[in-house]
């Protein structure tokens, strides 16, 4: 009898932390709106790499040529996910970035667009580099765009060290939030979803 | 609940919901080994590296074509809620399978039903905290989950009627959450409710043998 009051005892100390931590919670989430909304007339965009920041503008061509700037896509949500065709995680996660393109591109108002880190391909000339990422893109019949950064302007403007590293950026042009490492499906999906 | 947030450890990315999973078995586990004999905690041990071994490489069934044509994606994905429910099979064939070995007592199955009780309601109580959802079904689930889990704990001690009056109310909840009824939650707990209910009839046949 004794040693069933011990767990009963710790069970209801958890619960008392619990709420104790959801109330607290909540009181600081209602002192940050009051001072959010205080702040919202001076609002301006700020460039940047963290949440809530607008990310670093840029122009990029794509594989079919095609120039591409990021923020001509406001309006959309945009993935912005960076990667090369050495990297066995991003190998991973292409196929599943297709998969969801295909299904749900459309319907969730997404652009995918996948910046090759082409400087740190590993062939020696331009040409070649550009070629290995087009038999990639072929191999995993890849639709959405992939841009180029040949000289790696855009890479180190995102401060890209891991890859694969994606950027989710809202409708509006801002940065919600940023992933490092491969992705499924599923949590590509989730991750969209809970953008604005 | 819906999972509104995610944690990085370096290239690792994992939902809020898989965090708070992790911590409540621990918390779970440190619960069973001082209010039960060692025994216990073991056999939860087990039952949790069961779990988190098929829900990690059911990816091989939830997506035989990408493991298939690149190994390696198996480090970097898991099986998903198909993957989750898998697992909560494989743990609850291993303990039918094993029951002559670990010998379902009354203490044991007593012990049944504070890990599965415990593991839901610490599970959803962190969800809560960790993730950002509607507040009316916060304090829904938070207050009833938590009335629950003392009430059973301390007064009902038939594994049955435990489980039954549990997983009655996390349906309860669930239907003032976002997600609603159907949610992969619901059915799990169903599973080891089931679950639950064949163990007692294992803890009547040791106790007519004897």
């Amino acid at each position: 009898m004794k040693k069933k009051n011990i767990g009963l005892l710790i069970v209801v100390l958890l619960v008392v932390a619990m709420v104790g931590t959801y109330v607290r919670q909540q009181i600081d989430k209602e002192r940050e709106i009051e001072t959010a909304s205080l702040g919202k007339e001076m609002e301006e965009r700020n460039i940047g790499l963290k949440n809530g920041d607008t990310p670093p503008d840029f122009t990029l061509t794509s594989l079919d040529g095609e120039d591409v700037t990021l923020s001509s896509l406001r309006g959309k949500k945009v993935v912005l996910n960076f990667w090369a065709t050495w990297c066995p995680p991003c190998k991973a996660e292409m196929p599943h970035m297709q998969s969801y393109y295909e299904q749900y591109a459309k319907e969730d108002n997404v652009e995918i667009v996948a910046v090759n880190l082409t400087s740190a391909e590993r062939d020696v000339t331009a040409d070649a580099k550009i070629d290995t990422v087009m038999t990639f893109r072929d191999s995993f019949e890849l639709t959405f765009p992939i841009v180029l950064d040949p000289e790696n302007s855009v890479g180190s403007e995102y401060q890209i060290l891991t890859i694969p590293t994606t950027y989710f950026v809202d409708s509006n042009g801002y940065i919600q939030r940023a992933i490092r490492g491969p992705m499924d499906a599923d949590m590509l999906k989730t991750y969209v979803d809970a953008l604005d | 609940m819906i999972n509104t947030e995610w944690f990085s450890i370096r290239t690792l990315t994992l939902p809020a919901t898989a965090v708070a999973l992790l911590m409540a078995f621990i918390i779970v586990w440190l619960v069973l080994r001082m209010q039960f004999p060692k025994k216990w905690s073991g056999v939860y041990g087990d039952a949790i590296l069961t779990f988190i071994l098929v829900w990690k490489f059911s990816v091989i069934v939830t997506d035989t074509k990408t493991v298939m044509a690149q190994p390696f994606a198996l480090l970097y994905f898991n099986g998903g809620t198909i993957g989750v429910f898998l697992a909560v099979i494989a743990v609850s064939f291993q303990l039918l399978w094993k029951k002559q070995k670990i010998q379902f007592d009354v203490t044991g199955a007593s012990a049944y039903s504070w890990a599965i009780i415990l593991t839901q309601s610490i599970y959803q109580w962190l969800v809560i905290l960790l993730n950002d959802n509607p507040t009316n079904s916060e304090i829904i689930t938070l207050t009833v989950l938590s009335a629950l889990t003392i009430l059973i704990l301390w007064k009902i001690s038939a594994i049955n009627y435990a489980l039954l009056v549990y997983t009655s109310g996390l349906i309860t909840v669930a239907n003032f959450q976002p997600l609603g009824l159907w949610q992969p939650a619901v059915g799990i707990s169903v599973l080891l409710l089931i679950m639950g209910l064949l163990l007692k009839r294992f803890v009547k046949n040791f106790e007519t043998k004897d």
